[in-house]
């Protein structure tokens, strides 16, 4: 899934977007709300948090659009308001009050497949997920946003450069020591 | 390490699941560090692969929820005015308003997916639309949800409409005159989200 596939009918749809046709931004939502959304998932850790997201990303996106130039791909700029919003979003979080229920079952790790040991094994592999997305929320930001841009999303260490505004090295170096520090974080929960 | 392998090269070996260079593989098949520290790393890194590798997909409902919004943002009015002793004004944005109402719809259960309208803020006194703050400030809230397949609309949106007018009430102050629930889709993943 690279994050610079462009549809050949992608410029077509952000032009009539920016003229403000409702239906074909709908178009770009559906195509990009998956990505966006698994990005987001991965990189607040709450379903809440991620819908939150992407819906304030979606629609900075229709508010901002006369903005995008098509210097990059349309899934390119998205995908960095997705990631400041993250950004934001996290420092935002601080000052609300905790809405507690909005947690409860929702901690988005779904388990697809069956588990040959049955339940028991189930439910320690649920556990070793949710610690590994709580080593993920333990990164520092940037770690993070570099790591879930090349692991989840796909992105080479090219694209995720573009997306976060970043030399490639730096892309490269900052995945490089995301999981340096998700090893040890590892070790240490085992 | 020990043997003078680069110890991040292994860990990117096993993270990108790449076959090392035919000298490296020479070396780490004979290497007993190597081995050593690959097998740990496999089993580290088994739980991150599969999380990374889990295919997530946006809520159902979310686009159109999304879509709801954006038809409706020329209607909004950005900001609502808090009473206050002074001295300056507080204002607080719409999709603060609406981000609280999510939240609180969210937290209701049976509702899978929740977005927030803005809030147009009305003057009680005169029961119109006023660009003027009066002593209370009032919000008219709309939210649109998804619902989870078998439960029951008509309560839940009654749960809504009360979760949100006492978040609304207890977090900005702002009265919440009336709340629109709109349904705008029912889950039916088996799973239950």
């Amino acid at each position: 899934m690279s994050s610079e596939s462009r549809s050949p009918w992608e410029g077509e749809l952000v032009a009539r977007a920016r003229d403000g046709d409702h239906d074909a931004f709908g178009e770009l939502v559906r195509t990009h709300a998956d990505r966006a959304y698994a990005i987001a998932m991965r990189m607040t850790g709450r379903p809440a948090d991620a819908q939150d997201v992407v819906q304030e990303s979606m629609i900075a996106a229709w508010q901002h659009l006369d903005a995008f130039t098509g210097g990059s791909s349309f899934n390119t700029w998205l995908t960095r308001i997705v990631i400041n919003r993250c950004h934001n979003h996290r420092r935002g979080a601080r000052f609300e009050a905790p809405l507690d229920a909005v947690d409860e079952g929702h901690d988005g790790l779904r388990l697809g497949g069956e588990w040959a040991g049955g339940p028991e094994s189930a439910v320690i592999a649920r556990a070793r997920l949710a610690a590994v997305q709580e080593a993920i929320l333990g990164l520092p930001f940037d770690q993070r946003a570099a790591l879930v841009l090349h692991t989840v999303a796909g992105c080479s260490h090219a694209e995720s450069a573009k997306t976060l505004g970043i030399s490639e090295a730096a892309a490269r170096v900052r995945v490089h020591r995301a999981r340096a520090a998700l090893v040890e974080r590892l070790r240490d929960w085992r | 390490m020990e043997c003078g392998a680069d110890y991040d090269a292994l860990v990117a070996q096993v993270a990108e699941r790449r076959a090392p260079a035919p000298e490296a593989a020479a070396h780490q098949h004979a290497c007993p560090h190597c081995r050593a520290a690959i097998a740990e790393l496999e089993e580290l890194w088994a739980p991150v692969s599969t999380l990374t590798g889990e295919q997530v997909r946006a809520p159902a409902g979310l686009v159109e929820s999304i879509m709801a919004r954006v038809r409706e943002l020329p209607r909004h009015s950005s900001y609502a005015v808090l009473a206050g002793d002074g001295p300056g004004a507080t204002r607080i944005a719409g999709r603060v308003v609406g981000a609280i109402a999510r939240r609180a719809a969210l937290g209701v259960p049976g509702v899978t997916a929740a977005v927030g309208g803005g809030p147009r803020r009305r003057d009680v006194m005169s029961g119109e639309g006023t660009a003027v703050a009066v002593s209370g400030s009032h919000v008219v809230v709309e939210v649109a949800l998804v619902v989870a397949f078998g439960a029951p609309v008509l309560d839940v949106a009654a749960q809504v409409r009360a979760a949100v007018i006492e978040h609304v009430s207890r977090l900005t102050d702002l009265t919440a005159t009336a709340v629109d629930v709109s349904v705008v889709d029912l889950e039916e993943r088996p799973d239950g989200r």
